[in-house]
């Protein structure tokens, strides 16, 4: 924390500020959101969205489900684990110039773990 | 010099943290707002009832007629009774029952209901959004997933993070400086910025995993999945009219764990076969934000929940909270807490600012973008106003902040905009602490009171000098401006 807040001072204190000219800009109105559009939008936020979520806890609920040792340390660091694969995920969805790479791996990270959670796990 | 990176890995990474961000950043920008001001959560609520008497210390006997005053005062005995002893952070002792709060007076009897509700609109903005409770807090877990994936992709869109460690630059135009601005506070704030990600996505999406793992093992019985991550209750099966005995447990707990310093203490299941008493005790040097020592009613020691020596899991779980909202170390670390989360809202609007001038044209957006970040600390302001005054702080809050976005429809120039908003915003604050002042006076006994109402006084200065400045600057290069605004107010007509 404490080197954080050092290092915005010393970036504060090395600044390089020079007279600003607001750049003049047309104005113009918003193009109107096409249907094709839309569902494009919509289908990558369902894809980096609750798709992406089911993806990244499926794995972790297996692991914790699976794995040996006391239920606590295989639940809350599972937590994490969904969250930090969630949020790796969603980025890998938005940035891949292949969408269907994210997509199938989705798909059968879903389809995988689904069948090894149906087989049960430890109480 | 050669990237580690290639630029179309960047372009593509960029692609994908603008589009996080412009989905996010509205509600990012009030989580982190709330989540600033939740740091002083405390200061806060003193500050809204300052005239309550403030002591550390506290008589054994006012304990025991505390509780009976609650219970003679609700229709049936709570679940649970919780009994909240001083700390310097709240040196007020108070009792919770049944949603309801009240003061302890040094008598033992129930003063005043403890009330801040402009401190419980803050709390539960950032909470759950001010949502249903479920919802709201699984939307909020939501944001702290996608800043994490944020933050993630800024890092790998910054080829050049260690050339630009230390560079602000306001370029020719004024975009290098939200440029810099952004990438600064992001890289140097990473560490804080990802642990309050991650803490605050496991807060509010840590039910959800409970829940998906009682439904596939446990017949979605979610008690069972929190009793082996928590630890089990003590389930006792005593009279009902037992003595209750609360100097006793004090006593033995010193005995058993001299270090530990309790918070509070609840009586589980009052009047019941089952009626025991938790006593919750910080530990020094312990993040876990407290261990449980269970005692009889009569303050026989049973056992403890082992939060701060149980499984490493447990540990992690029960610390979460201290560290998201800096509750250890004391006012430093809460100043610091308080500093870096303003750095964290800036990083927000910085990033939305840095796509709003790389357009290269105007739109709407602009102006709703400003009425959205400066619309909001006005709206808390106006909250808190309409709280001081008696009037629900929610209604304070959706007026300013609606006004602000009308405004942005109506007013050209978001430089026109940012200033007047500004300027409104540092007048609210000096009506709120003339009105604190006004209200309770100057009450030297309470230190929060006082700082919070100082730290108004220095957001109100820096609130008007920045339009003194403004103006200033305006009158200055004002050809610039007043082009750029008659083309957009042309533009609209």
């Amino acid at each position: 924390m404490a080197l954080t807040l050092f290092a915005w001072l010393m970036v504060f204190l090395n600044r390089d500020f020079r007279a600003t000219r607001a750049a003049v800009k047309p104005c113009r109105r918003l193009r109107p959101i096409g249907l094709a559009q839309l569902g494009r939008t919509l289908g990558w936020a369902m894809l980096a969205g609750p798709l992406a979520a089911l993806a990244a806890l499926l794995p972790w609920l297996a692991w914790a489900a699976w794995l040996p040792g006391d239920a606590a340390n295989r639940l809350v660091p599972g937590i994490f684990l969904f969250i930090v694969s969630w949020a790796a995920l969603s980025f890998w969805i938005l940035a891949s110039p292949r969408p269907w790479r994210p997509g199938l791996s989705i798909i059968a990270l879903i389809g995988l773990c689904g069948v090894l959670l149906s087989r049960g796990g430890q109480a | 010099m050669t990237s580690w990176i290639s630029a179309r890995t960047v372009r593509q990474v960029l692609q994908s943290h603008s589009a996080l961000g412009l989905a996010l950043a509205g509600l990012l920008y009030v989580v982190c707002l709330t989540g600033t001001l939740t740091a002083f959560q405390a200061h806060f609520e003193r500050w809204e009832q300052p005239s309550i008497p403030e002591r550390l210390d506290f008589a054994p006997a006012q304990l025991h007629l505390a509780v009976d005053a609650t219970l003679a005062r609700l229709a049936t005995p709570p679940e649970t009774l919780y009994l909240i002893l001083p700390t310097a952070d709240m040196p007020r002792l108070h009792v919770h029952a049944a949603d309801e709060e009240w003061l302890v007076t040094p008598e033992g009897a129930l003063g005043e209901a403890v009330s801040a509700p402009w401190s419980d609109l803050v709390q539960s903005l950032h909470v759950r959004l001010h949502l249903p409770e479920t919802w709201g807090s699984i939307l909020v877990g939501v944001t702290g997933v996608m800043l994490s994936a944020l933050l993630l992709s800024g890092i790998l869109a910054h080829p050049s993070l260690f050339r630009d460690a230390f560079r602000w630059r306001s370029g020719a135009t004024g975009r290098l400086f939200q440029v810099d601005l952004h990438n600064r506070l992001g890289v140097w704030g990473l560490p804080f910025a990802l642990m309050i990600a991650l803490t605050g996505a496991f807060m509010g999406l840590a039910a959800v995993f409970y829940g998906s793992y009682a439904a596939l093992f446990h017949q979605s019985d979610q008690e069972v999945v929190y009793d082996l991550v928590y630890g089990p209750d003590v389930e006792l099966n005593g009279p009902i009219d037992a003595p209750l005995d609360l100097v006793r447990a004090l006593s033995e707990l010193k005995a058993h764990e001299p270090a530990a310093e309790p918070i509070y203490i609840a009586l589980q299941h009052p009047r019941t076969p089952r009626q025991h008493v938790e006593i919750a005790a910080t530990l020094p040097g312990r993040l876990v934000y407290s261990e449980l020592y269970r005692f009889t009613p009569e303050g026989r020691y049973i056992n403890h929940q082992a939060l701060a020596d149980g499984p490493a899991g447990r540990q992690l779980a029960y610390s979460v909270y201290r560290l998201h909202f800096g509750q250890f170390g004391g006012w430093p670390v809460r100043l610091g807490y308080g500093l870096l989360g303003l750095g964290l809202t800036v990083l927000c609007v910085s990033g939305i600012n840095v796509w709003l001038m790389k357009r290269p044209d105007h739109a709407w957006v602009n102006e709703i973008w400003v009425a959205w970040v400066w619309g909001w600390p006005l709206g808390l302001a106006a909250a808190a106003l309409a709280a001081l005054n008696g009037f629900s702080p929610w209604i304070g809050l959706l007026a300013a902040l609606s006004m602000g976005l009308a405004m942005s429809l109506v007013l050209c120039g978001e430089v026109r905009m940012k200033r007047l908003l500004i300027g409104i915003l540092g007048v609210a604050l000096l009506t709120v602490l003339f009105t604190h002042l006004r209200r309770f006076g100057l009450l030297p006994g309470n230190p929060a009171s006082l700082a919070v109402n100082a730290a108004l006084f220095v957001a109100a200065g820096l609130a008007g000098f920045w339009v003194l400045r403004s103006t200033r600057l305006r009158a200055q290069r004002g050809q610039a401006f007043d082009v750029t605004e008659r083309l957009h107010r042309s533009a609209r007509d």
